[in-house]
């Protein structure tokens, strides 16, 4: 189809497009000239931009048979366009919402008030995966455990955007968010020039500042360092990215060494030298063989020790990954009243509990209208969506749900919002959902945007790039008044 | 600013080999696919000299044919010398510190990999051989310039520089030994009337003919070519030139003493040797020499930087 065509006939809600098939105001410019180039054109550009994407190494590893294999970035030309005031409503939302879990994963480690209070049912915490009782008492710098979020932003039908769930331990795809846009530069750099887009290029040095305002002691000129866990982890790319565009060393785990007074040292040229604050993407579970998982290699022995005695900052903090469970998340408007005094901004998507029998009840009989969705599982895995699953997969899901009714939620099932996307030289509608990231410390930070991921399958709403999603620039439009 | 992990300092310095050995390989097999179609066959005909340079013995000898060598040198995964596979193993090393490295040398680096990935086989053609190599050469070259233009003079650089110097001085001590020994060695009967053609041609392997004609005032021979190779100090690719380029990029790096000292070890043995007076074994224990002390010196710089295991102070 050519966007012509796709005007003519708009199904669902569209990012670029309204129900009359009319540019929506912030996506004017970009509609006019998708008109103007043709799909040829568009095409060749989509072409360009593999070009760009594979000689500049922007990939993401994928396992297939045991072992990492680097794949180029899947990037749709065709940009997602979001007009600067909505946007401006979004990020006071996000913000708000980064703020309650921050005082609540704060809480639950040291007073306990949300639980004594009767807001929050403590027994929730007592089978919870990423629960970690060595972080009891700790009191980490600003109040802050989780200083880096990605939430999962997705529209309904009617417009609404929806908060789909708060990535609290290792979020990624920062990187991809900012490399979309050098590539979609190169490709419209005709819209640019006639469009005021908020620039995303500030992240890196936002990051940068938070790493170094988290140094214990407010010790000067702190060592900031990127812990990632090797090449064969899937967002390789994302660590070295950002560890290159900060300026700091990129670390593995062997590279690290806890001494017995506590501090962590790396291991350089020069002798061992001391590291102050560690962006660690590393998981929880593999961070400290001493702590956790003794097996793994991927951490460094004795960070826990290290952290807890004060001399270094771990980023986000163990145990923040508590607060990000899907359970959780059915709790969060309460906890923004509770901990805020305020209204949510952001809505949540309507979300049964199976840990209460009522709720559960609803679940086993309306299952295949619902997505049922484990606990502690992330990427899309686990999920069981109703009216598409098969009969048997559905009472697989119930069976599951049924043994172990705490670690299941349920959401009506949501028609995401689209945008058109060149699919096999054709443009067409395909779902979407967007990944803006939070910082937080003393201040706090909201990227413009964030990174889209477009299912490139028709009608799919699986938008993970480990299943096949794409990606899209994300533009963030301020209107000429 | 934070030292250099030595994690990341044995990938730059291994990176800077491979590459370095990548383009001399490649300068390597083009001179020589050029002299071996000029001479008669009675003259030169065999292609196991060129397996003996990058140090693959040759087993059963004698019975390797062109396409084999070739194919040995350029694209085998089984050498892990040849071109492609030093190509992949540098940007793997690359890849884990690319935060290190100005953006547009990696940039050079994954193209020059995605390149010979894909063309290789032009490379084993003897027609689209030249363009192939050619362009191994350029794009190592544009590296080089690359991070000569925009990286800061560190602890980093002097790791790459010290690489790429440690392997050209390899290299260059080896296609001497190989290709000098084998023209030093008078066999009865055999036809001479082409030997200034090939030490022409070892010149020419080393990228050296135009810059020997500058700077000797005399006509190619044996021993000036082995001198040249060996001693030149205002020639970038000569032995001497590459070990004082090594012991300056050491002399920045920290606790350098060992490593220092076998640098300063090979650069002595190099001076005490005499090009014009040395008889063909002398040359072939000269090589052998230089080698090991290569040896030592690499041997100083993983003791020193790379496996350090220093306890905490």
């Amino acid at each position: 189809m050519t966007i012509a065509e796709i005007r003519t006939n708009v199904a669902h809600w569209d990012e670029l497009l309204d129900r009359d098939g009319a540019a929506r105001p912030a996506a004017r410019a970009l509609v006019h000239h998708l008109e103007t180039l043709g799909l040829s054109e568009l095409e060749q550009r989509q072409d360009l931009a593999n070009l760009d994407i594979l000689s500049m190494g922007i990939t993401f590893t994928v396992y297939a048979d045991g072992r990492g294999i680097d794949r180029a970035w899947p990037f749709d030309v065709v940009p997602r366009v979001i007009e600067a005031a909505e946007w401006a409503g979004i990020e006071r939302g996000l913000v708000q919402r980064l703020d309650a879990l921050n005082r609540f994963i704060d809480d639950l480690y040291n007073d306990r008030n949300v639980i004594r209070d009767g807001v929050f049912p403590a027994d929730l915490l007592d089978d919870s995966v990423n629960y970690v009782a060595d972080c009891e008492g700790v009191r980490p710098k600003f109040g802050v455990w989780a200083h880096i979020c990605g939430s999962d932003l997705v529209r309904d039908a009617d417009g609404t955007v929806y908060v789909l769930e708060d990535n609290l331990r290792v979020p990624s795809g920062v990187s991809y968010m900012l490399e979309n846009r050098v590539v979609a530069k190169r490709a419209f750099s005709d819209v640019f020039r006639r469009q005021s887009i908020l620039p995303v290029d500030e992240y890196p040095d936002q990051l940068h500042r938070l790493l170094r305002s988290l140094a214990p002691d407010d010790r000067p000129d702190p060592t900031v360092v990127v812990l990632t866990p090797g090449v064969y982890n899937s967002a390789y790319f994302e660590h070295s990215f950002l560890a290159r565009r900060m300026g700091v060393p990129l670390l593995e785990g062997s590279d690290l060494v806890v001494g017995d007074d506590d501090v962590v040292y790396m291991r350089t040229i020069a002798g061992l030298q001391r590291v102050d604050v560690i962006y660690r993407r590393v998981g929880d579970q593999f961070l400290d063989p001493e702590v956790f998982e003794p097996s793994s290699m991927l951490g460094c022995a004795g960070l826990m020790r290290a952290w807890k005695a004060g001399t270094v900052a771990l980023v986000n903090a163990p145990g923040a990954g508590v607060a990000d469970d899907k359970v959780v998340y059915a709790w969060v408007p309460d906890l923004i009243r509770y901990y805020l005094g305020e209204e949510p901004i952001l809505p949540n998507v309507p979300t049964y509990r199976c840990y209460y029998p009522d709720e559960l009840e609803y679940v086993l009989a309306h299952a295949d209208e619902l997505v049922l969705k484990p606990a502690n599982e992330s990427g899309g895995y686990g999920l069981t969506i109703g009216n598409r699953a098969t009969p048997e997969e559905l009472e697989a899901a119930k069976e599951a749900i049924l043994a172990d009714p705490r670690n299941w939620v349920a959401q009506p099932i949501l028609q995401l919002s689209t945008a058109p996307t060149l699919c096999d030289g054709e443009l067409a509608p395909r779902h979407l959902d967007l990944r803006p990231f939070i910082l937080s410390g003393e201040q706090t930070y909201v990227t413009k945007g964030g990174l889209t991921r477009v299912a490139l399958r028709e009608g799919s709403l699986v938008v993970n790039s480990s299943q096949g999603g794409g990606s899209k620039d994300t533009w963030i439009v301020e209107l000429e008044r | 600013m934070n030292a250099l992990l030595s994690r990341v300092a044995e990938d730059l310095y291994w990176a800077a080999r491979y590459l370095e050995r990548a383009e001399d390989t490649a300068r390597i097999v083009r001179e020589y696919s050029h002299l071996i179609v000029d001479l008669p066959t009675s003259v030169l005909s065999a292609w196991e000299p060129l397996l003996a340079v990058v140090g693959i013995e040759p087993e059963d000898s004698n019975d390797r044919d062109e396409a084999t060598v070739i194919e040995m040198l350029i694209a085998s995964s089984d050498n892990a010398s040849s071109i492609v596979e030093c190509v992949r193993r540098a940007r793997d090393n690359l890849r884990s510190c690319r935060e290190v490295i100005p953006t547009d040398a990696w940039f050079v680096v994954n193209e020059l990999h995605l390149y010979v990935t894909a063309n290789y086989r032009d490379g084993l053609a003897r027609r689209s051989r030249t363009r192939f190599l050619d362009r191994v050469i350029a794009e190592h070259q544009r590296l080089v310039g690359i991070l000569a233009g925009s990286m800061n003079r560190d602890d980093a650089y002097s790791m790459m520089r010290l690489g790429r110097h440690v392997e050209r001085a390899d290299m260059t001590t080896r296609v001497l030994d190989v290709r000098a020994g084998a023209l030093m060695t008078a066999r009865p009967g055999q036809d001479r009337s082409y030997d200034d053609i090939q030490w022409t041609s070892v010149l020419r392997s080393l990228s050296a003919l135009q810059m020997f004609h500058r700077s000797q005032r005399q006509s190619v021979s044996g021993a000036a070519t082995v001198a040249f190779a060996l001693h030149e100090t205002s020639f970038p690719r000569s032995v001497a030139y590459c070990l004082r380029a090594a012991r300056e990029g050491i002399g920045s790096l920290p606790d350098s003493a060992a490593v220092v000292d076998a640098c300063e070890a090979a650069i002595g043995a190099l001076r005490a040797f005499d090009a014009y007076a040395a008889s063909v074994e002398e040359l072939h224990d000269m090589a052998d020499a230089l080698q090991e002390h290569i040896g030592r010196l690499h041997g100083a710089l993983t003791m020193t930087y790379f496996r350090a295991s220093v306890g905490p102070s």
